[in-house]
C-alpha cells in the first residue's frame, strides 16, 4: 500500500466519523410534559387543578376592608380618597387563570377515570365561576368566555360585554355542575361540592340585592339561588357554628387557631411555618410600619350592649371614655380589639391599646396569635374564604330583602351566631317595631316593611364578618356608597392628661399638648396632641385630619376602571361610567 | 431526516473531493518547476512547506544560477541536500526557521557570538542576525544563540524576527552581543487569529482587533473577561459586581437583539466559558467584529466571536515559570456612613414620623438624652436592661459603625501560577497550573474564593504529514459565602443588611449574644442578616468542576492540503447547597431564642458538551493570484440536567448534609439539550498582495427550530485595497507602511431562543407562596401559544474600515464604522387583549438597527536613553454605538413596549425645576398626586417638596395615555446605555524597569436610582435604613437649608414609582460616566547577567494598582460601574429596569508579585 492510499483511506475514515445521526437536530423536551401525554390519570387532573387555587386571595382577606374605611389606616385608600387612577394596564384586568381553566375543561375527558373527571371538572367550573365572580365584581359586565380564544379568533377578542345576568346565569350554572360532580367529603384548603354551595350562596346574594338596590328585575331569582344553597349547607352539611360554650373566647379563637377551625370553615387558604408560607397579620396589627390598622369609631357604636340593648341610644355616645365604652358590650368587640384585660395568645400579661400600632385607638386583634410570629411575614394562621358563619347570614339576609323571613329562619341564622356569644336574640318584630336610627342613618336606603329587621342584619354582618374583606362588596350591593364619606373617627380623648387604658390602675397613656413632660415614666406612652394626634371638635381622634371632606359619585365609583391599553386594543369594549 | 442525512453526506464528500483534487494538482506543479535562480528556487520550497520560514538574503541568492534542480516532495531536508549538491549552500534549521547562506560568502574576519532574547529574556529561535546593508547573516539556535563572523567594516548588525520590532544594534568593539527583541503588537506580518484560520494584520479584511494578551497577565484578576474591559474598541465588559466570583458580562458592538445575543468564545477552536480559563494560559486573543469574520461561524457569530488560543509548548529544553502575586483588595466606595446614633435617630424618626406618624425608636425622651450623651463622648455606649412594658430587657445606647463591625477594610488575593514547557520536535509539552485564592470582605466570618486551573498540552508529530495534539484542562472553583436572615437563606448584600441596623443598636449583649430586635419597637436588626453572620452557620458553598479535552489530528496529505480534524469533549458539573439554620439572639436577659428557618438545600446541575470539527485548508498561487479555500463541518451537542433538593430541621447546624434533616423534603428536577450542525466555508483570493477578496459563508441547522425552518444558509463577502502598494502612492511609501479599506457585508443568524420554544409544553411549576394540604403548592398550567414557524433572527452587518500604519509601523491607525441590522427578530407578536389569557404567540417580527464606530490609535516607538532603549507606546480606543428599534408590532406606540424609532435605552421621566419653597408656588400648583402619592394621602404638600412641572399644562402630573403621542407630562430625559467607550494605555520599558498606566471609562450614561437603591436614598427609600450616606444628611431640605439637593425629609418617598423621589424625572437623574484609572503597574527585571549564575533566565518583581482613581460625579458611596450594571444591554427591559447599586463593593486592588524562569 503506497503511502497515498494510506492518506486517503484515513481521511475518508475522518470523514465517515462525522457520521451525520439521523435525528442530532430532533430534540424533544427532557422534563415537560405535552397535552398528548398527560390528562390521563386522576393525579394529573389534580396537578393541573391545583394551579387554580393560586387564584385565591390572601393577604386581602385581612386588609380588604381598608378600601372601604372598615380598617383605617395611615394612609387612607385610594377608594376613599377617591384618587383611583385608570391604568394604562393590570388593574386587575388579568385573565390568564380563565384561560388555565378553560384548557383544562376543552382536555380533562382523555382518561377514563370517571370518578376523577366528575370531581376535576367540577374543580374547574367551580374556579371558572368563582373567576367571573372576582370581574363581575369589579368590572360589573364584561366580555364572556367558556373556551380557549385562538390568537386568530378576532370575534371573540374584539368581543363587546355581556350582560350582567347573562354572567350569572353563567356563574350559577357552572356552580350547579359543580354542586353536582363534586365530592362531598369534608377539606379545608380544597374544593368540595360544599365549597361549592357557598360560592353560590355568596353569589346569589350579592347579585340579587345589587339588583334589587338599583331596581332591576328578576332580582328575585339570585336571591333564591343564595338561599337553595345556604339552605343546603345549613341542613345537608356537617358544618355548623363553632362553639365550645366559651362566648368570651369562642369567637376570638375561630380566627387565632393556626389551622384553620374545620367544624365551621368551609374553606381557608392554607398556611404553614414549616414551608414558609406566611402572611403578615400580627406584624400588620402589633407595629407602627404597616399601617398602623384601627377599627373605626361607627363601628365600634353599633356593638350592642351585652343585654341587647343599643350603645348609641345613650346620648353620650360619642364622650364615654375607653374602659367605659367597652365594657359591658356584644362579646365580639374584646374578642376583636384590644380591650381592659387583653393578653395575647398564649401569655399572660395583660396589654393596653398600643396607640403607636392603631391609628384609631381600636387595635385589632382577630387572627393575631403568639407573640413568637410577631416578625415581618411570620404570621401563620390559616385564612378563611368561606365559612358557615356568613352562609347564614347570607340566608337570613336573602330571606329578609326577598320578604319571606320567618322568627325561625332568624332562630336558625343569627341567632345561632348570638348563642355562641351569648347574646340575646334578635325578634323580627321588636327590631321592625323599632328600628335602631343610628343604623339607619347609615343605611337610609334601607326601607319598606322589614327596615329594621334588615338593618339588624347589616349590623349583625358588619360586626361578623369583620376583617374578613366583605365590606366594600356589601357597601356597593347595598348601594351604600355614601357611607364611604362618613367622617372617621378613633376614640375618644377628653384632653391632654393622664389616661389609664386597661382599667389596672396604672397611667397607661399621656396626651399632652406644648412640652413634653418630664420624668417620663417608662411603660408609658407619650402622645403629642395636634402633632402625633388629632382630634376632631367633639374630641374623637381624628387619624385623616386632611381628608374631612370626601365624596362618593354614585355613578362612577362602585366600578373600576378597565386599562387604557384594553380599550385601544378592542373598540367594542367600552369603559366604566364615570371613567372616561 | 432525510435531508439531514443528505446534507452531511454531501459535506463529507466534498471534503473528500477537495482531499482528491488537491493531490491532483500538487502532481502537476511538480513537473511545471523551471527554475533559474536560487531565489525562485527557494520561493518554490517555500510554497510547497508552507509551515517553514526560509531566512537568507534574496539579493545574493537571486545572482546564483540552478541550472537542474525539481523538488521530490519528500521533507525539507532532503530537498536541502538535493540543493546542496549543485550549489555552495549551507542552512540551520530551527523549529520552523532555516536560515540559509551561500558558502563562498565566507571570508574569516571576527566572530561575534550572542544571545537574541524577548522582553521576558525567553531564548528566541530562528532569529535572524545579519551584518546591516549585508547578505551576511545567520539565524539563532533553539537557545537563541548566535555565531557570526563579520568582515572587518562591519558597523552594526539587524536583527529581526516576525513578530519583533527589527533592532540595530553596533557591533563596536563587542565580540559578545546580547540583543533584546521588543515585540511589534502592530507588526504588519503579525499573525491574526480568524475563524478556523490564521492571517496577517496585513492581509486582513475584516473588523478584527487582537488583544495583547500580555495585557491581562499578572494583573490580580480572578477570570479573563475582567481583564479585557477597554482593551478592544467595541468589546464591552461589564461587572455587576465586586464579587470575585460574579462574572463579568461580555458583549460586542453594544445591544444586539431584544432576546439577547452574546459573543460566540471560542478557545483553542471549542465553544467554551472564557472565564473558566487561567488568564496565564492565553497566546492570544482575536475580537471578530463583523459578518465576514464571523460568518464562518454561523449562526452563533452574529454578534461577534472572541477568538482565544492557548500557548503552546515550545521545542528546547524544559522552561519552568513561576509567578506569585498577592493582592490586598479595598472598596471602592466611600463606606464612612454617618455613625452619630444621636443625628441618626433623629433623621429616622423624623422620616418615620412624617410618613406614619409615629416616632420609629420609640426611644424615650430620657433615652434620647443618653443617645445624646453617647454621641457626644462614644465611650459611653452600652447596653443597659431596664423594665418597660412591664418586662425586663436590653436598652441600647450604641455608637455603632454596622459596616466596619461585620466587614473588612481589605481583604487579601493570593495567586499562584506555575508552567512547564519543552520538548523534542516530535513530541513535546505546556502544562500550567494556576491557583488563586481569595478572601471575603465579611470581617465577622471567613468567606473565601478559589479557583484551581490546570491545562496539559501535548503535541506530537507523527510523521510528516500527520500530528495529533491533546489539550486537556480541568478547572474547578469553590466559592463559599456566609449569609442568612430571619426569613431562611439570604445572600450578605441581598438587602437584609441595609435595614434597621441603627448606630444605636449594637450587635452584641454584654453577654455575647447577638441582638436581634428591640422591644422598643418591633423591628428586626438587619432582618436578622447581622445575627445571622455572627453565628456564622448560615452559609453556601458553590463548587464548580469543569473537565475538557480537545484531540486534534493535523494532517498535510498533499502540498497545499491541510486537514484539521478535532473532537472536544466537556463534561461540566455544579453543586451548590445552602444552609440556613435556627439562628440565637436574645431580647430578654438570660433568655435565648431563635429565629429564621433550618433549611439545607442542594443544587446540581451536570453539562455536557460534545463537539466535532474537521475542516480543510488549501491554498494555491498561480503568478500573482493567490486562493486559499477552507471548508469544514462542525457538529455540537449539549446536555444540561438538573436536581434540588431541600429538607428542613437538621440535627447538626454544623454538618450539612441532608441525611441530617428530618422534615419536608422537596425535590425538583430538570432537563434539556440541543444540538448544531453546519458546513462552512471560505474563499480568499489575492491579487499581487494588494487587491483582497474574501468569502465566507455557513449553512447551519438547529435543533431549537421546527425541522421546516431548521436550516439557515449565512454568508458574507468582505474585500481589502492596500493603497499603499499602488505606483501613484510611491512616492508616500516612506511614510506610510499600509494604508489599506476594506468593506465587509454579510449576514448571520441569531438562534438565541429556548430550547424548545415551538413544542407546547404544560410546565410543571411550583408556587412557594401557596401551600395545599401540607406541602407547597405544584401545579400543571396551559400551554403557551407557540407557533411553529419560528426561525432565525438575521443579522445583516455592514462594515467600512481602514488600516493605517505610518513612520515604520510606530504609528497604528484603525477605524471602522458599521451597522447592523437585526431583522425578524422573535418577539411576542402584536399585543392582543388581556381576555387572551396568555402572551400573543411569538413571531418572527422585530428589527432594529445598531450603528456605530470604533477607533484605535497607537504610537510605539523606542528611544535611545542614556545609551539603552527606551520603548514607549501609548494607544487609544474609542467606541460607540446607538441602537434603534425599526420595526415593532406596538401600532399605538405604548411606551410600555418597543416602538418604532425607540432608541435603546431610552429613559423617560418628568420634569422637576426645584423644591418648593413658598406657600404661593403650592396654592397654585397642578395635581401632583400621581407622582407624590404618599405625601398627598399624608397632610399634603409642604415647603421643601419636589416640585413637578406641568410640560403639557392641563394641571395634573401624569403619564398621559403613556404613548409616544401622548407621554402626559413626560419626555426622555437621558439614555442609560453607555455611550462612548474609551481607554488609554501608556506605557514605558527601560533598563529593565517597566512600567504602564491603563485608564478607561464611560463617556456618556445615565442612572436613575431604582426606589430601592437603600445607598443613594437612604431614609428616603425606608426611613430605618442602616446605611446613611453623609454626604445625604447636609443636602436635606429645611427653612434654613433651602438650596438643598434633596427634599424635605419624608420617609418612603423614593420607593414607589408613584412617589416624589421614585417617580423618574430629571432632578435626581444621576450621570454614571467615568474615568477610571483601571491599572498601574510597576516592575523590573533583573538583568540577566546575575540572574543566570542562579540559573535563572529572568526574575522580575511588580508592583500593579487596580481602581486606584475614579472622576466621576456620582455620589462616592456608590461605583459608577456597580450603578449602571442593569444596563444589561443584552436584555433591557423597559426603562425602568434601573439598578439598585447595592452588591459586593468593587475594589480597589494593590498587588505585589514576581514571576521567574529557569
Amino acid at each position: 500500500m503506497t503511502m497515498k492510499n494510506i492518506k486517503i483511506i484515513f481521511i475518508l475514515l475522518l470523514a465517515v466519523l462525522t457520521g451525520c445521526s439521523d435525528d442530532l437536530l430532533n430534540k424533544e423536551p427532557l422534563s415537560d410534559v405535552t397535552e398528548d401525554n398527560f390528562f390521563t390519570k386522576a393525579s394529573d387532573l389534580q396537578l393541573y387543578t391545583n394551579g387554580f387555587y393560586r387564584l385565591l386571595p390572601s393577604t386581602s382577606i385581612y386588609n380588604g376592608d381598608t378600601r372601604a374605611g372598615n380598617i383605617l389606616e395611615t394612609t387612607l385608600s385610594e377608594e376613599m380618597r377617591s384618587a383611583r387612577t385608570i391604568p394604562t394596564t393590570g388593574g386587575g384586568w388579568d385573565w390568564g387563570y380563565l384561560r388555565d381553566i378553560n384548557y383544562f375543561l376543552e382536555n380533562y375527558q382523555r382518561g377514563d377515570n370517571a370518578s376523577a373527571i366528575a370531581h376535576y371538572g367540577g374543580v374547574a367550573r367551580f374556579f371558572r365561576a368563582y373567576f367571573y365572580f372576582d370581574k363581575l365584581k369589579r368590572f360589573g359586565e364584561v366580555p364572556y368566555y367558556d373556551y380557549t380564544i385562538d390568537p386568530d379568533d378576532e370575534e371573540s377578542l374584539q368581543k363587546p360585554r355581556d350582560s350582567r345576568q347573562f354572567i350569572v346565569e353563567k356563574i350559577l350554572e357552572d356552580l350547579d355542575v359543580a354542586i353536582e360532580n363534586l365530592n362531598q367529603d369534608q377539606q379545608l384548603y380544597t374544593v368540595t361540592k360544599y365549597t361549592a354551595l357557598a360560592l353560590k350562596s355568596r353569589v346569589g346574594l350579592y347579585e340579587g340585592t345589587y339588583e334589587k338596590y338599583r331596581n332591576i328585575s328578576g332580582y328575585e331569582t339570585y336571591l333564591e339561588a343564595s338561599i337553595e344553597a345556604s339552605e343546603e349547607l345549613m341542613n345537608n352539611s356537617p358544618y355548623k357554628v363553632f362553639s365550645s360554650g366559651n362566648p368570651s373566647s369562642d369567637y376570638l379563637n375561630l380566627f387565632n387557631s393556626h389551622d384553620a377551625v374545620g367544624t365551621e370553615v368551609i374553606f381557608a387558604r392554607e398556611f404553614n411555618t414549616a414551608l414558609d408560607v406566611d402572611h403578615n397579620v400580627n406584624y400588620y396589627t402589633t407595629t407602627s410600619s404597616y399601617g398602623r390598622p384601627g377599627m373605626p369609631k361607627d363601628l365600634v357604636n353599633t356593638y350592642l350592649n351585652a343585654d341587647g340593648s343599643r350603645f348609641t341610644d345613650r346620648p353620650d355616645y360619642n364622650q364615654v371614655f375607653f374602659t367605659e365604652e367597652v365594657a359591658n358590650r356584644d362579646p365580639r368587640l374584646s374578642q376583636t380589639i384590644r380591650t381592659p384585660g387583653y393578653t395575647r395568645k398564649g401569655q399572660t400579661q395583660e396589654l393596653p391599646p398600643n396607640l403607636g400600632a392603631t391609628v384609631t385607638g381600636y387595635q385589632i386583634i382577630k387572627y393575631v396569635t403568639e407573640p413568637q410570629y410577631d416578625t415581618n411575614d411570620q404570621s401563620i394562621t390559616d385564612l378563611p374564604i368561606f365559612r358557615f358563619g356568613e352562609i347564614i347570614l347570607n340566608f337570613a339576609e336573602a330571606k329578609a330583602e326577598l320578604g319571606t323571613v320567618s322568627q325561625t329562619d332568624i332562630d336558625n341564622s343569627i341567632n345561632v351566631l348570638r348563642n355562641r356569644v351569648a347574646m340575646p336574640h334578635i325578634t323580627i318584630n321588636a327590631a321592625n317595631n323599632d328600628p335602631d336610627p343610628y343604623m339607619q342613618n347609615q343605611y337610609p336606603q334601607v326601607k319598606g316593611n322589614n327596615a329594621g329587621l334588615l338593618l339588624e342584619i347589616r349590623r349583625e354582618r358588619r360586626i361578623e364578618l369583620y376583617m374578613e374583606n366583605f365590606f366594600w362588596d356589601d357597601m356597593v350591593r347595598w348601594k351604600a356608597g355614601q357611607f364611604i364619606t362618613r367622617p372617621l373617627r378613633g376614640l375618644y380623648v377628653p384632653g391632654p392628661g393622664e389616661y389609664d387604658f386597661d382599667g389596672d390602675g396604672d397611667t397607661d397613656v399621656v396626651f399632652y399638648k406644648d412640652d413634653a413632660p418630664g420624668n417620663q415614666i417608662e411603660g408609658i406612652q407619650y402622645l403629642k396632641l395636634d402633632s402625633d394626634v388629632f382630634l376632631s371638635e367633639n374630641n374623637l381622634i381624628d387619624p385623616q385630619p386632611n381628608f374631612n371632606n370626601r365624596s362618593f359619585n354614585e355613578n362612577k365609583d362602585y366600578l373600576y376602571p378597565i386599562p387604557r391599553i384594553e380599550l385601544q386594543l378592542n373598540p367594542n369594549l367600552e369603559q366604566n361610567p364615570g371613567w372616561e | 431526516m432525510n435531508t439531514i442525512k443528505r446534507r452531511c453526506r454531501f459535506l463529507t464528500t466534498t471534503i473528500f473531493m477537495l482531499t482528491i483534487y488537491a493531490i491532483g494538482t500538487q502532481q502537476l506543479k511538480a513537473h511545471s518547476n523551471k527554475s533559474s535562480n536560487l531565489d525562485e528556487v527557494i520561493q518554490l520550497l517555500a510554497r510547497n512547506y508552507g509551515s517553514i520560514n526560509f531566512v537568507y538574503n534574496t539579493k545574493a541568492f537571486k545572482e546564483v544560477v540552478v541550472s537542474d534542480f525539481s523538488p521530490t516532495n519528500n521533507g525539507i531536508e532532503n530537498e536541502l541536500h538535493q540543493l546542496q549538491q549543485l550549489v555552495p549552500l549551507s542552512y540551520i534549521k530551527k523549529r520552523f526557521t532555516i536560515a540559509l547562506k551561500l558558502n563562498k560568502e565566507i571570508e574569516q574576519e571576527r566572530i561575534i557570538t550572542g544571545t537574541v532574547t524577548d522582553s521576558d529574556n525567553l531564548p528566541i529561535p530562528g532569529a535572524s542576525v545579519f551584518v546591516q546593508d549585508t547578505n551576511i547573516g545567520t539565524a539563532t539556535d533553539f537557545e537563541g544563540n548566535f555565531t557570526l563572523e563579520v568582515p572587518e567594516d562591519a558597523r552594526s548588525l539587524s536583527v529581526t524576527y516576525m513578530g519583533y520590532k527589527k533592532q540595530i544594534v553596533n557591533i563596536e568593539n563587542r565580540t559578545e552581543i546580547d540583543i533584546i527583541l521588543q515585540t511589534d503588537a502592530a507588526s504588519l506580518e503579525e499573525v491574526v487569529l480568524v475563524g478556523y484560520g490564521q492571517t496577517s494584520r496585513e492581509t486582513l479584511v475584516d473588523a478584527v482587533s487582537k488583544v495583547d494578551a500580555e495585557q491581562i497577565q499578572q494583573r490580580p484578576i480572578a477570570d479573563v473577561s475582567a481583564g479585557l474591559q477597554g482593551l478592544s474598541p467595541g468589546l464591552n465588559v461589564t461587572q455587576s459586581s465586586g464579587d470575585p466570583a460574579a462574572k463579568p458580562r461580555i458583549n460586542i458592538r453594544g445591544f444586539t437583539s431584544i432576546n439577547g445575543g452574546e459573543p460566540l468564545v471560542i478557545i483553542d477552536g471549542v465553544e467554551g466559558d472564557i472565564n473558566n480559563l487561567n488568564p496565564n494560559d492565553i497566546e492570544s486573543i482575536s475580537v471578530l467584529k463583523d459578518a465576514g469574520a464571523s460568518a464562518i461561524y454561523g449562526a452563533r457569530g452574529a454578534f461577534g466571536v472572541v477568538l482565544i488560543s492557548t500557548k503552546n509548548p515550545k521545542t528546547g529544553n524544559l522552561m519552568v515559570s513561576v509567578d506569585a502575586t498577592t493582592a490586598w483588595n479595598s472598596p471602592t466606595v466611600n463606606t464612612d456612613f454617618l455613625t452619630d446614633p444621636y443625628k441618626a435617630v433623629m433623621l429616622v424618626d423624623e422620616s418615620f414620623r412624617t410618613a406614619v406618624g409615629r416616632s420609629y425608636t420609640g426611644y424615650n425622651e430620657e433615652d434620647y438624652q443618653n443617645i445624646y450623651e453617647v454621641s457626644q463622648d462614644p465611650s459611653l455606649a452600652r447596653v443597659e436592661t431596664d423594665i418597660r412594658n412591664g418586662r425586663e430587657q436590653y436598652i441600647y445606647y450604641g455608637h455603632t459603625d454596622w459596616w466596619n463591625y461585620f466587614f473588612r477594610d481589605s481583604y487579601p488575593t493570593q495567586i499562584y501560577n506555575v508552567s512547564v514547557s519543552g520538548g523534542s520536535d516530535k513530541i513535546k509539552g505546556f502544562f500550567s497550573y494556576r491557583n488563586y485564592n481569595s478572601e471575603g470582605i465579611l470581617k465577622v466570618q471567613d468567606d473565601h474564593y478559589k479557583i484551581y486551573n490546570l491545562r496539559g498540552k501535548l503535541e506530537m508529530k507523527i510523521n510528516d504529514w500527520l500530528s495529533f495534539t491533546n489539550n486537556m484542562q480541568y478547572n474547578s472553583s469553590n466559592d463559599l459565602k456566609h449569609g442568612g436572615s430571619q426569613y431562611g437563606w439570604g445572600d450578605q448584600f441581598n438587602g437584609n443588611i441595609y435595614v434597621h441596623g441603627l448606630p444605636s443598636y449594637m450587635p452584641q449583649n454584654p453577654d455575647g449574644t447577638a441582638t436581634w430586635r428591640t422591644e422598643l419597637n418591633n423591628y428586626t436588626i438587619g432582618d436578622g442578616a447581622y445575627a445571622s453572620l455572627l453565628y456564622g452557620k448560615a452559609k453556601q458553598e458553590t463548587e464548580e468542576g469543569e473537565f475538557s479535552n480537545i484531540a486534534t489530528l493535523k494532517l498535510n496529505p498533499v502540498k497545499g492540503l491541510d486537514v484539521t480534524a478535532s473532537y472536544a469533549y466537556r463534561r461540566t458539573n455544579y453543586n451548590r447547597y445552602r444552609r440556613s439554620v435556627n439562628i440565637p439572639y436574645s431580647i430578654y436577659p438570660g433568655e435565648v431564642n431563635t429565629m429564621g428557618t433550618d433549611q439545607l438545600t442542594e443544587y446540581n446541575t451536570r453539562f455536557k458538551y460534545d463537539a466535532f470539527n474537521i475542516y480543510g485548508d488549501y491554498h494555491h498561487q498561480i503568478g500573482d493570484h493567490s486562493l486559499k479555500a477552507t471548508l469544514g463541518f462542525n457538529q455540537e451537542s449539549f446536555y444540561t440536567k438538573s436536581t434540588t433538593a431541600s429538607k428542613q430541621n437538621s440535627i447538626s447546624d454544623d454538618l450539612n448534609s441532608l441525611g441530617l434533616a428530618t422534615s419536608n423534603p422537596e425535590a425538583l428536577g430538570s432537563a434539556a439539550e440541543w444540538a448544531l450542525q453546519g458546513v462552512f466555508y471560505r474563499l480568499s483570493y489575492d491579487y499581487k498582495d494588494k487587491y483582497l477578496l474574501e468569502v465566507n459563508g455557513r449553512y447551519d441547522g438547529t435543533s431549537r427550530f421546527p425541522e421546516e425552518e431548521r436550516w439557515g444558509f449565512f454568508p458574507s463577502v468582505s474585500g481589502g485595497w492596500l493603497i499603499n502598494k499602488e505606483n501613484f502612492f510611491s512616492s508616500l511609501t516612506d511614510t506610510f507602511n499600509l494604508v489599506k479599506l476594506r468593506a465587509s457585508y454579510g449576514s448571520l443568524g441569531n438562534q438565541e431562543v429556548a430550547n424548545y420554544a415551538y413544542i407546547p409544553t404544560l410546565r410543571k411549576n411550583i408556587d412557594g407562596n401557596f401551600a395545599l394540604n401540607g406541602r407547597t403548592l405544584d401545579y400543571i398550567a396551559a400551554p403557551g401559544l407557540n407557533p411553529r414557524e419560528i426561525s432565525w433572527e438575521e443579522v445583516k452587518t455592514f462594515d467600512v474600515g481602514t488600516d493605517i500604519a505610518l513612520f515604520n509601523n510606530d504609528v497604528n491607525i484603525t477605524f471602522d464604522w458599521f451597522q447592523r441590522n437585526t431583522k425578524g427578530m422573535l418577539t411576542q407578536g402584536a399585543t392582543l387583549p388581556s381576555v387572551l389569557g396568555t402572551g400573543s404567540p411569538q413571531e418572527n417580527a422585530a428589527d432594529l438597527r445598531t450603528r456605530g464606530f470604533e477607533l484605535s490609535l497607537g504610537y510605539h516607538h523606542s528611544f535611545e536613553v542614556a545609551k539603552s532603549p527606551l520603548n514607549f507606546g501609548i494607544e487609544g480606543n474609542l467606541s460607540n454605538s446607538v441602537t434603534e428599534i425599526t420595526k415593532f408590532d406596538n401600532p399605538n406606540n405604548s411606551l410600555l413596549d418597543y416602538y418604532e424609532g425607540m432608541t435603546i435605552g431610552e429613559l423617560w421621566g418628568y420634569h422637576v425645576d426645584g423644591l418648593f419653597q413658598t406657600q404661593d408656588e403650592i396654592t397654585g400648583h397642578a395635581d401632583q398626586t400621581r407622582v407624590s402619592n404618599r405625601i398627598i394621602a399624608n397632610g399634603g404638600l409642604q415647603l421643601g417638596d419636589v416640585r413637578y412641572v406641568d410640560l403639557n399644562g392641563d394641571g395634573v402630573i401624569d403619564e398621559g395615555e403613556n404613548t409616544l403621542q401622548d407621554s402626559g407630562d413626560r419626555r426622555k430625559i437621558g439614555n442609560t446605555a453607555p455611550q462612548y467607550l474609551y481607554s488609554f494605555r501608556v506605557n514605558a520599558a527601560w533598563k529593565g524597569f517597566d512600567v504602564s498606566t491603563f485608564f478607561q471609562g464611560v463617556g456618556k450614561q445615565d442612572w436613575y436610582p431604582n426606589g430601592d437603591s437603600r445607598i443613594f436614598w437612604a431614609m428616603y427609600n425606608r426611613p430605618y435604613d442602616t446605611f446613611i450616606r453623609k454626604d445625604l444628611v447636609n443636602n436635606i431640605w429645611s427653612p434654613d437649608n433651602r438650596e438643598a439637593y434633596f427634599p424635605r425629609l419624608f420617609g418612603y418617598i423614593a420607593l414607589s414609582d408613584s412617589d416624589a423621589l421614585g417617580a423618574v424625572n430629571d432632578r435626581y437623574l444621576q450621570s454614571v460616566a467615568y474615568l477610571r484609572l483601571k491599572n498601574l503597574s510597576l516592575g523590573y527585571t533583573i538583568p540577566k547577567r546575575i540572574t543566570e549564575k542562579f540559573n535563572i533566565s529572568k526574575f522580575r518583581i511588580y508592583f500593579s494598582g487596580e481602581n486606584l482613581f475614579t472622576f466621576t460625579s456620582l455620589t462616592d458611596y456608590i461605583d459608577p460601574e456597580a450603578a449602571s450594571n442593569s444596563v444589561n444591554l443584552n436584555q433591557p427591559s423597559t426603562s425602568a429596569n434601573r439598578s439598585t447599586a447595592q452588591t459586593v463593593p468593587f475594589n480597589e486592588t494593590y498587588s505585589v508579585g514576581l514571576s521567574l524562569q529557569f
